[in-house]
């Protein structure tokens, strides 16, 4: 089995649970009531649509129905590095009521490219404050559109 | 009396603005319309009429540029812009993916206001035929769309539309008011914001999968020279089909109250591929794959203003909002409305023409300087994107919450791009759920529970079995396909 199909194979068993979990609490809510279908009626057939979906996706790549061209495989440090980049958005989120919107975003532009693609940090501070400037001068003060502040009022 | 310079002036600021509001994603037309009804007070309510319109239907042409060149749809219905739209931008055909929006924009919006002007009352009262079975079909046969969505694998299509719905479901339920899926979330009951998931499955999705390697110094070609950064004649005679389809379709979804830019969007797009001689290059970056989409969410603001104006239903938030304008300057919108109060009435049309011209006017101008975003180092236009994406979702409602469910969604769309499972058939299925869900518990309300309601009346019945059809093509794709390769075997032997 190539990389591809124990992805899909993984992922398949992965929604499979979610469905179940889907079932299950759809199952809780009034199915039916006497003025019409209730609110657990469409979840809970949604649920099951989406089960029977992935077990069709597991079946389809045990049998190798669903074969797919493999491509070349990509080593695990190209997917780090995406990670790397969402774990430092994360972050950069998680700062935002602490430090506002101003220095959590320059702190996510700097890490962006000095540690991912590694610049030079000149570049990187000289891209981070300019980005955070340009955004505050126009969605701040141009558009009056709000940005998130944080404990000092910006 | 549309002409006169004050109306002029303000036709103007009002597509602008619309055109910077549909432009910087999160932020929406209904946002801006109400901000400002307050300064329209002081004008003439032909002038504040024209004025909120413009920015209803210059939003829709705003979309387009962060759909196009960001891969960030700037609107609900410039999700099917991104598409095609921004594949022909890796291509370095930007340029030309913003013009012919432009242009197609200006051919069907011109088209729906032709639409309002001759077809008001007629198709108004044939919107009132639509009832919740109707509204059904509709939107089952918006969904069947997934078929030309799908890409490789249609179990993922289908997967991904399903996934769309649920997520659709969560939230305080409409009839019921009983919370499904918020795990004691109150910023859940009020369900996932659709800007949310789009801009963090579309935009922070594609940013995490450029990110995957070190780039160059510039991440798209940008071609040099105006004449390579507008469409070519070969461009728009590609296009002659998608203008069509995007002005039918559009208009005539865009009557319908409730059915949205959205919809007809996908279902301009669907049908632009159904139709096409290449069908398999949609996807990859075609032309009409811009055109027909950006044409529907045009011509559909015309079809929106329809039941509005002759009968005083909106069909949204947006035409709700100038209902309310409406009824504050003491006009009746209805049956009558054009009787007691043409003026209203032809100078809004009138306006609509003239905001289409000023709208491609402004807008191909634009096209080379939009483009050159994309000259931006990409160590500088990924942490722009998402900076935008953050800002947009942010200004729905200040909430931090819908922020971190931005990041959330964000990872959810690279993984659904690196497993190959298709983004589109789950904005679809978002969008559509709640109607869906709506319309169907409506009807078997109205049936006692008796399915055959679908199926009976005559419109929902035949929508049903068209779909049906869409939905068994690709059998007839698959069954066609083993009985040649079963040909070939038997001749081999």
């Amino acid at each position: 089995m190539g990389t591809r199909d124990k992805n899909d194979l993984v992922t398949a068993l992965v929604i499979s649970s979610f469905a179940v979990f889907v079932i299950y609490e759809a199952s809780s809510l009034p199915y039916y009531s006497e003025y019409g279908p209730g609110p657990g009626f469409l979840p809970l057939w949604l649920g099951i649509g989406i089960l029977v979906l992935a077990l069709s996706l597991v079946f389809a790549n045990l049998l190798g129905f669903a074969r797919i061209e493999e491509g070349v495989p990509q080593p695990w440090t190209v997917v780090g590095r995406a990670l790397g980049g969402w774990f430092g958005l994360m972050v950069a989120i998680a700062l935002l009521p602490w430090v506002g919107f101003g220095l959590s975003f320059a702190f996510l532009t700097t890490l962006l490219i000095l540690v991912l693609e590694g610049r030079s940090p000149l570049t990187a501070l000289g891209t981070a404050v300019s980005l955070s400037l340009g955004f505050y001068l126009i969605f701040a003060l141009a558009l009056g559109v709000p940005l998130p502040s944080g404990s000092w009022g910006f | 009396m549309a002409l006169t310079p004050v109306n002029l002036f303000w036709c103007f600021v009002g597509v602008f603005l619309g055109t910077v509001v549909g432009v910087l994603p999160g932020l929406g037309p209904a946002a801006t319309i109400a901000m400002l009804l307050p300064l329209t007070f002081k004008m003439a309510p032909t002038t504040a009429m024209i004025m909120l319109a413009g920015i209803f239907y210059g939003a829709r042409y705003g979309g387009s540029t962060t759909s196009i060149l960001l891969n960030v749809p700037g609107e609900s219905s410039s999700v099917a812009t991104c598409l095609d739209g921004y594949q022909m931008a890796r291509k370095g055909r930007a340029g030309a993916a913003l013009g012919i929006a432009a242009i197609s924009s200006f051919v069907a919006g011109t088209a729906g206001v032709l639409g309002l002007m001759l077809l008001a009352p007629p198709i108004a009262r044939f919107a009132l035929r639509f009832g919740p079975p109707e509204y059904f079909a509709l939107m089952t046969l918006g969904l069947t769309m997934v078929v030309f969505l799908a890409g490789k694998s249609m179990i993922k299509a289908l997967l991904a539309m399903l996934v769309g719905l649920w997520l659709a479901s969560v939230g305080i339920d409409l009839f019921t008011a009983e919370s499904r899926f918020t795990f004691g979330q109150v910023e859940l009951l009020d369900g996932i914001d659709f800007v949310v998931v789009i801009i963090g499955i579309f935009a922070i999705g594609e940013v995490l999968v450029n990110i995957e390697s070190r780039g160059g110094a510039e991440l798209f070609e940008v071609p040099k020279g105006l004449r390579n950064l507008l469409p070519t004649l070969q461009d728009l005679k590609d296009c002659r089909f998608a203008f069509f389809n995007g002005s039918v379709v559009g208009f005539f979804i865009g009557v319908l109250p409730g059915a949205g830019a959205t919809i007809a969007s996908f279902i301009s797009y669907g049908i632009e591929k159904a139709f096409s001689r290449h069908p398999e290059k949609f996807g990859t970056g075609v032309v009409e794959g811009v055109a027909a989409p950006e044409g529907a969410n045009n011509a559909d603001a015309g079809g929106a203003l329809v039941p509005l104006l002759t009968l005083g239903i909106p069909g949204g938030n947006t035409t709700a909002i100038l209902l309310g304008a409406l009824l504050l300057w003491g006009f009746r919108p209805g049956p009558l409305l054009i009787q007691e109060h043409p003026e209203l009435f032809w100078g809004l049309v009138a306006s609509m023409y003239i905001g289409n011209v000023m709208l491609l006017v402004l807008n191909l101008p634009l096209v080379p300087l939009f483009a050159q975003i994309l000259r931006l180092p990409y160590y500088a236009l990924y942490p722009f994107i998402l900076g935008i994406s953050i800002v947009g979702v942010y200004s729905l409602g200040q909430s931090l919450f819908d922020v971190w469910l931005l990041g959330f969604f964000g990872l959810l769309g690279y993984f659904m791009r690196k497993l190959d499972f298709p983004a589109a058939p789950l904005t679809l299925g978002l969008v559509l759920g709640d109607a869906i869900e709506r319309a169907l518990r409506q009807s078997l309300m109205m049936s006692q529970g008796q399915l055959s309601i679908l199926v009976t009346r005559p419109l929902s019945g035949a929508m049903l079995l068209l779909a049906a059809i869409i939905l068994l093509m690709p059998l007839t794709g698959k069954v066609r396909s083993w009985r040649a390769r079963a040909v070939v075997q038997d001749n081999l032997k």
